[in-house]
């Protein structure tokens, strides 16, 4: 019996703990302060809104049309 | 999301989108049902794509006059092409009286604003290292640099309890089914309840800060698909005002999914971090994946 258990800790071993130097490379790397390029676009996600605007600014719309969000999933 | 690094880089696309153009991103999942003039036009603008098969995707480009008629409508992700005719259409481009539809009901079955008074998180995840064995082309390259994003929604109640110091279960299992996902390369199946077999949370109360450790472990009842991992994180309030919700988890991962083929074929490193995000940005307002089960999602135990 122990030496399953021991087996099954050698393949699923606790993950290690996070430490507050990794937490704070991670968190950097991950979640950037500056912006990418795309981010700049002045997105709309209300097409309605978005077509009475083009109206008004007598623009054409620009629709990015995804599976998942292009601003929030994925 | 590869389109946004991919497609939208350079300043010249950027600018041409600003000035030349109204900017609007959507998520088919939801304009391809909406039953309202939101989703009609949608439809309407996206039905005139030419050689779009019936039952396929409609997600693509698409640059439209107000009322609906199409002008180019594509499904492409090169930066080139989309330069191309970025520039041209706004050059080319008439003012023509079109008009833009009016009034209607919005289609409640399928609008996901904000719950009232939650939060909005920033969500973003990470494959660490380079776990693959193979070499990639230069697409895979920039597949396995991705960064995911998504939105976490911290309900009222749960944003009472961390201004109060202490960790709403809710919020662990909402995270662990819903966010602790690796979807890197695309939509990624999410997590069953009964596939939550550890999700730990101990906090520490600061002066200020409250400190969140933990640990998950996330596995398919078949083994095909797991995740363990470790949380750090540290969450800060001021009066009424949650001002910090920083956590990151990191820990092995193993598996895919049908719409995220191209996993590592061995256990693999993925961070996943969550942070408040800015109130004012547009992006804000789009709701978390897994709210399309919006009873699900908003529900957890």
């Amino acid at each position: 019996m122990i030496s399953v258990l021991m087996v099954a800790a050698l393949l699923h071993p606790d993950p290690p703990p996070l430490t507050r130097s990794e937490f704070a490379r991670l968190h950097r790397e991950l979640i950037p302060a500056e912006t990418e390029p795309w981010e700049r676009v002045p997105w709309s996600t209300d097409l309605m809104n978005a077509a009475r605007r083009a109206e008004r600014k007598k623009k054409p719309l620009f629709i990015w049309a995804m599976n998942g969000h292009p601003l929030g999933c994925v | 999301m590869l389109d946004r690094a991919s497609s939208f880089k350079g300043d010249e696309v950027v600018r041409l989108l600003a000035r030349g153009y109204v900017p609007v991103a959507l998520d088919v999942y939801y304009h391809e049902r909406r039953k309202d003039r939101e989703g009609a036009l949608y439809r309407k603008i996206v039905q005139q794509r030419p050689n779009l098969r019936p039952g396929r995707t409609t997600q693509g480009f698409y640059i439209a006059r107000p009322d609906g008629q199409l002008i180019q409508g594509w499904n492409n992700r090169n930066p080139d092409l989309l330069l191309k005719r970025l520039r041209m259409e706004a050059k080319r481009y008439e003012v023509n009286g079109a008009r833009a539809p009016q009034g209607g009901t919005p289609d409640t079955a399928f609008a996901r604003p904000v719950p009232a008074g939650a939060l909005v998180a920033d969500v973003r995840a990470r494959i660490l290292g380079s776990p693959w064995e193979d070499k990639p082309d230069p697409w895979d390259r920039i597949l396995r640099a991705a960064v995911s994003r998504d939105h976490l929604w911290i309900t009222a109640a749960e944003k009472q309890a961390l201004l109060e110091s202490r960790w709403p279960q809710t919020l662990t299992h909402r995270i662990a089914r819903f966010h602790l996902i690796d979807n890197t390369r695309g939509e990624a199946p999410m997590w069953r309840s009964e596939d939550i077999r550890v999700a730990e949370v101990q906090v520490e109360t600061g002066q200020d800060t409250m400190t969140v450790q933990g640990r998950v472990t996330l596995r398919t009842k078949d083994d095909r698909r797991w995740y363990e991992a470790s949380l750090l994180g540290f969450v800060r309030a001021d009066g009424e005002q949650l001002r910090r919700f920083d956590l990151v988890f990191r820990g092995q991962f193993y598996g895919q999914g049908r719409w995220t083929p191209g996993a590592p074929k061995r256990p693999f490193t993925l961070a996943v971090a969550f942070s408040l995000a800015d109130p004012d940005a547009a992006s804000t307002s789009v709701p978390p994946q897994a709210a399309r089960s919006l009873h699900s999602y908003l529900n957890t135990r």
